[in-house]
């Protein structure tokens, strides 16, 4: 039975890094959005999207694929462009291509019988 | 260049972790599971070193679950005889008193050529010379010489040989293995009597060995 306690370990280890993993990109995804939307409203400007997301880009960073994050990262340095003109297509561009990339990133952490083909 | 030298210590951290957490083997003496867990492991712990752009939990996940894999699939196939026939396979007979078994051959495919190597490895250049040749689940060929070929032989003292039994395992870790019992003729009944004559009981005995002879060694758990 002594060999259970590490199995036990192990295990409790995987169920915790699982579930934190889809919460925390879950809620980092829908905060991007969500901020994003707030600039689009002019409620926030492009320069705290981007504070916001250097900061969640090292949470996200120990859980999805670093690409994802590059892209998103290159999106948002963009916004600052299309600030001035928000109903620009630029600005219907980019924010269909972050929303594109957070999609992919919450899919690749979801449970979906697809994901196992 | 500096987060690859980090990437690296941490997962030469975590697969040192895991291989020890699995237990202290050599490759060659693996069973087919566990053979395959470490090539994953490998194989799994290479991704995040290749492309850097790969989280690297998700690499630690993947090997953590394979070693609770490995630690379950263990326990199972220590409480379970049937685990771990079904996980590891079961040893082969291939050659009995000289006589090569042709169709255990073909079942484990392998080749005269494979056996003679096997018994030019065990210092057996002659298959006449094998009373049984079992090829053991990790690939192995455990041999026993006939008893006139051994080193100090009763023919060197002239004296009449038996014919060589086999020794099958009847009882492993206090649980009787039935399928030996058959394979010599011996009833549980007759087991039993055998064990109440030493006055054990099968959950006290960690090995017990017998042949068609009788001839028997029982070795008891420690605790």
């Amino acid at each position: 039975m002594k060999r259970l306690i590490p199995a036990f370990i192990i295990l409790i280890f995987i169920i915790v890094l699982c579930f934190s993993s889809h919460i925390l990109v879950d809620s980092i995804c829908s905060k991007t959005l969500n901020d994003i939307e707030s600039f689009y409203n002019k409620k926030i400007s492009a320069q705290d999207i981007q504070n916001s997301w250097q900061k969640q880009k090292e949470l996200l960073s120990l859980f999805v694929n670093h690409n994802f994050l590059d892209e998103i990262s290159i999106y948002i340095g963009q916004l600052t462009v299309a600030d001035a003109d928000l109903k620009s297509p630029e600005f219907e561009t980019i924010y269909k291509n972050i929303q594109t990339i957070l999609y992919m990133i919450k899919e690749e952490q979801r449970f979906a019988p697809h994901s196992f083909y | 260049m500096i987060s690859t030298v980090l990437r690296t210590i941490i997962l030469y951290i975590v697969v040192t972790l895991a291989i020890r957490l699995m237990g202290k083997r050599q490759i060659g003496d693996m069973q087919p599971n566990e053979l395959v867990i470490t090539l994953l492991i490998s194989e799994i712990a290479a991704i995040p070193l290749q492309d850097s752009q790969q989280p690297i939990s998700v690499g630690v996940a993947a090997i953590l679950v394979l070693v609770f894999i490995e630690i379950i699939i263990s326990i199972l196939s220590m409480k379970s005889f049937y685990i771990r026939r079904l996980l590891n396979g079961r040893s082969v007979v291939i050659i009995k008193n000289g006589t090569i078994d042709q169709n255990a051959m073909r079942n484990v495919r392998m080749t005269v050529i494979d056996l003679i190597e096997l018994l030019r490895d065990k210092d057996v250049f002659d298959i006449s010379d094998v009373a049984f040749a079992v090829l053991e689940v990790n690939g192995n060929l455990s041999v026993l010489l006939k008893k006139d070929i051994q080193p100090v032989t009763p023919k060197d003292i002239k004296l009449n040989v038996n014919e060589t039994k086999l020794p099958l395992p009847v009882i492993s870790d206090g649980k009787i293995i039935y399928q030996s019992l058959k394979s010599l003729q011996i009833t549980p009944q007759k087991l039993n009597k055998m064990l109440k004559h030493h006055k054990v009981s099968p959950k006290e005995i960690f090995l017990m060995t017998l042949d068609r002879d009788g001839n028997q060694t029982i070795i008891n758990k420690d605790c």
